[in-house]
């Protein structure tokens, strides 16, 4: 079954008993601000994706393009190592006289890419399309505060990331470990990891795969109400005593406790699936690649709690670039690109978490693991990647310091490294 | 170039020579002006400048180069580089010798081919996938290498994760790639050796380690300059080797100057100051090579 934009929205308003709506907001196709369909103009991106992505994306494009059938659509997919590069890559492309007109880009890059100019104001282009505004005011509030800077909606949400803890079930089973239940802390977690730590040598079984990247950390920091920022954005908080905290944390997981490798150059979700690990973390991302691989053995839990229940949000969005000869032509196009049946599409490649609940319940979605609906819930208390206008530079001073860190079995080393990266960091939002 | 000979080039007899040859070197040179050229006045410029891509630049004297001498990270990274260079050059040029010499011994032809053909494949294969592997060689609790070094009782070795050790990692890789394609320049330079040195020799009753400290070490010095001198440049350049086997890690430990310079230039958004750091590395780079061009006067021969 497909679904096309305005099924979807006729489903979604009915669910929400709002029914009203679709006549208060007139939810036919009247496009208050929409340009005529004869215009005829070139529309360029700036956008990221796996090959699947970008034939769901050249099909949404194919799509408007029925409406506006002289307008070209030069998808530009752009190879993305970091968010921090890709955010990097834009401004050099900008820089370089060559603004896109549709930008897709992660929170990571929001807070630069709006200091430097590169993103405009989406509020009114929205508040004049009622169509638009429906599908807007569906998304999770979360994700689109976290696309919000100073009140203004610089980016329209087409996919989201937050962390869960994956668990392999047979490992657990095997090891006679009840699995993660809600409210879990890092209490249980480590006597979990502790119990599934088993055998040696070849046969070496860990219970926890530490991925090793700044989004990953994240829900250490916020699980222990800490946060890398102050919440200004204007100051480092890597010096707080809660992120130093919950970096030892992570320290004695391989130190002290013993329950996690060395991360340095491991690819732990291989090593997951492989049955190396009784745990790991992730978002959606990597489960299409598992199950695709035939390991099926695994589901997932919210993350285990210190202080706060909570996890990391990420995600992206479209943008429209102020240097745009065609900002209301590029705004029908993202119309296209948020619609029910691109996002289902997107979803279903498997890398994305839904931007929408109604298709967060498709069996799409929920096809695995057994407890899906997990990840999108860990939206709802989930706090956004720490992202200031110098997200670059904190992202790489960070895993500096984490790398520094986990380098040194001595636990006062984690102190001595976030307190030098705290220094660094401050330095250079003084230098900017 | 004196008039005269001017004159002479655009003689109306000489003219359409003249411009054909202008138009033969036209490309090269276009390609220099753009390239090479422009880039090099634009950095001295920039290197004067605060510039973060996004603004136009402003004047600021020497104030980039001051930052240098304070910039305690450039210093560690300037060490790094330094030490990836000498053992990285020492490792290619004097392996590659080596290599090179047991491969230009009499043995079947089948043989010779296999062994220069394994020896040379690394530097065939594409940088990215041979890091994954290493990666996963030298990763300190699962990696092979620490699986083989517990068996024969030696603790795990952060290969990548030790800051003392993750240079020497980045240098096995370095070497393992490239020292296939020193070893092919240095036998081509072996197969210029006339063999009636060494049959003198043979008469002579040198041994074989005389023969080649006396004979195929000075007839091979050109060579050995050209090996020494290109590896040094490119030494001082690294950048994708280190990137995709620890990106700079753990800390400072591996990175190196152009990776900084990248930093600054294109994260940082410092173009100013990573300019100013990319003509400390040419100067760097100039010194080392005139050097190296001065003391060969002393160790290199030319028949």
């Amino acid at each position: 079954m497909t679904l096309d934009r305005r099924q979807f929205l006729a489903g979604g308003t009915a669910l929400a008993g709002t029914v009203g709506l679709a006549g208060i907001f007139g939810l036919s196709p009247s496009f208050a601000a929409a340009p005529p369909t004869d215009t005829a103009a070139a529309l360029t991106t700036y956008n990221w994706g796996t090959p699947d992505e970008a034939k769901a994306y050249a099909a949404a494009f194919e799509r408007f393009k029925a409406t506006y059938p002289k307008v070209t659509v030069a998808d530009n997919i752009v190879p993305i190592s970091s968010w921090a590069d890709y955010a990097d890559k834009l401004v050099m492309q900008i820089a370089g006289g060559n603004a896109p007109d549709i930008i897709n880009i992660a929170i990571e890059g929001l807070r630069l890419s709006v200091t430097k100019n590169l993103l405009l104001p989406l509020d009114d282009l929205i508040n004049a399309d009622p169509e638009a505004k429906t599908l807007v005011d569906k998304m999770p509030k979360q994700l689109r505060d976290a696309l919000t800077v100073n009140g203004k909606l610089y980016e329209i949400p087409n996919g989201s990331q937050t962390m869960v803890i994956h668990y392999n079930t047979k490992i657990f089973q095997e090891g006679g470990v009840e699995p993660p239940k809600a409210g879990w802390t890092w209490d249980d977690f480590i006597a979990a990891a502790k119990k599934l730590t088993t055998g040696d040598g070849a046969s070496k079984v860990y219970g926890f795969g530490l991925p090793w990247f700044n989004f990953a950390a994240h829900p250490w920091w916020l699980t222990n109400g800490a946060y890398p920022v102050t919440e200004d954005y204007a100051h480092s908080n890597l010096n707080h005593p809660k992120m130093i905290e919950a970096a030892k944390f992570i320290h004695s997981l391989v130190h002290e406790h013993g329950v996690s490798p060395d991360p340095i150059g491991l690819n732990v979700y291989d090593q997951f699936a492989a049955g190396k690990f009784a745990m790991t973390a992730a978002g959606r991302w990597p489960v299409t690649g598992w199950v695709a691989s035939g390991f099926t053995d695994f589901d997932v839990a919210l993350w285990p709690t210190k202080t706060t229940s909570m996890s990391v949000l990420g995600g992206a969005g479209w943008g429209i670039s102020p240097q745009s000869k065609n900002p209301d032509l590029a705004f029908q196009a993202i119309k296209e690109l948020i619609s029910p049946k691109t996002v289902k599409e997107l979803v279903a490649i498997g890398q994305q978490v839904p931007i929408y609940e109604e298709v967060a319940q498709d069996p799409v979605f929920l096809s695995a693991p057994k407890s899906a609906p997990v990840i999108f819930e860990a939206l709802r208390t989930a706090r956004s990647v720490a992202a200031p206008a110098y997200f670059s530079a904190l992202d790489r001073i960070t895993q500096r310091a984490m790398d520094t860190m986990i380098a040194n079995a001595d636990p006062a080393g984690v102190e001595a490294a976030f307190l030098s990266a705290h220094q660094e960091l401050e330095a250079e939002i003084a230098n900017q | 170039m004196s008039d005269t000979k001017a004159r002479r080039w655009f003689a109306p007899q000489n003219r359409s020579e003249t411009i054909a040859g202008l138009l033969f070197i036209l490309p090269a040179l276009v390609g220099f002006l753009v390239f090479v050229a422009g880039p090099m006045v634009a950095t001295v410029v920039l290197s004067l400048t605060k510039y973060d891509l996004l603004s136009p630049p402003k004047f600021i004297g020497l104030a980039n180069f001051q930052r240098l001498w304070g910039d305690q990270r450039l210093w560690k990274i300037f060490g790094n580089t330094g030490l990836f260079a000498l053992f990285a050059v020492l490792g290619n040029v004097g392996l590659g010798i080596v290599l090179a010499v047991l491969l230009n011994r009499r043995m079947p032809a089948p043989l010779k081919y296999v062994y220069r053909a394994a020896y040379f494949f690394p530097s065939l294969v594409g940088l990215v996938f041979v890091a994954v592997i290493w990666q996963f060689l030298f990763q300190k609790d699962i990696g092979i290498i620490n699986f083989y070094l517990g068996q024969l009782g030696v603790g795990p070795v952060g290969w990548l994760s030790n800051p003392n050790v993750a240079l020497v990692s980045v240098i096995i890789l370095d070497v393992w790639k490239n020292v296939g394609f020193a070893m092919l320049i240095a036998m081509a330079g072996l197969q210029n050796i006339s063999s009636d040195y060494y049959d003198a020799a043979k008469v002579d009753g040198a041994s074989a380690f005389s023969m080649f400290w006396r004979i195929t070490i000075p007839l091979l010095s050109p060579t050995i300059l050209f090996l020494l001198t290109m590896n040094t440049i490119g030494a001082f350049k690294v950048f994708e080797s280190i990137v995709v086997l620890t990106n700079g890690g753990p800390g400072d430990a591996t990175r190196s100057l152009v990776m900084y310079i990248y930093e600054q230039g294109f994260k940082s958004l410092n173009m100013g100051y990573a300019s100013a750091i990319s003509l400390l590395l040419l100067a760097v780079i100039v010194v080392i090579t005139a050097l190296q061009f001065f003391l060969s006067r002393r160790w290199a021969f030319y028949e």
